[in-house]
């Protein structure tokens, strides 16, 4: 198990992950998202990475829009201690305003039992052992 | 390992502020983590830090924000 601090409640949840593929990695800042189903990357962190586009465009719908966006196929992500191979994540631009690298979505948090204590200001997360 | 990396960064958040920061990792931990950087550089646009993490052919990079990932008064429904 591991924790990630709450920072405020008035915020989001951020943290940092580790991302691979290939020869490069990148320590990028999101947020967790349980409303995202999909794990969101920005078009410059897709670039950084040299990823390559594994699906055909499908809709995406947001709190306010929907959108076209492509899949891409992850070599690693890493959150804590913990590493999933092989993860689909969307390339799609955030608002301007939110200076963050991406989202991580359900297809990331389902593998982890998730705790929110705002009582603690703390998400701890435990790997689910299939 | 360190989870929350600004403690790495932290000196550059007061000098450049509300500027996209670019910093290459020069060590890792047994996690995979890094534990060293060097700071590479700096600017308002998250575009113009992948053009130059691309054309320094940097393999591992840290990147981030130097300021509030929300302004202050906004609110986020994503």
């Amino acid at each position: 198990m591991f924790i990630l601090p709450i920072r405020s409640t008035r915020s989001l949840i951020t943290a940092y992950v580790r991302l691979f593929h290939g020869s490069k990695r990148a320590s990028a800042y999101v947020a967790l998202d349980t409303g995202a189903t999909s794990t969101l990357l920005t078009p410059s962190l897709i670039q950084q990475l040299d990823l390559e586009p594994t699906t055909a465009p499908y809709r995406m719908a947001s709190a306010t829009d929907v959108e076209m966006v492509r899949g891409y196929r992850l070599g690693c992500m890493q959150l804590g201690e913990e590493k999933l191979e092989n993860i689909e994540v969307t390339a799609m631009p955030l608002p301007d305003q939110l200076q963050l690298d991406g989202l991580i979505g359900l297809n990331f948090l389902s593998h982890f039992i998730v705790t929110f204590d705002f009582q603690s200001m703390q998400v701890r997360m435990e790997r689910i052992i299939a | 390992m360190i989870l929350d990396l600004d403690q790495l960064i932290e000196p550059y958040f007061d000098k450049y502020p509300n500027e996209w920061l670019l910093f290459e990792v020069t060590e890792t931990d047994e996690h995979d983590w890094p534990t060293e950087v060097q700071f590479v550089a700096h600017d308002p646009s998250r575009e113009a830090i992948a053009n130059i993490v691309v054309e320094k052919d940097l393999d591992d990079t840290l990147v981030r924000f130097a300021g509030d990932v929300l302004p202050e008064g906004w609110h986020a429904a994503l």
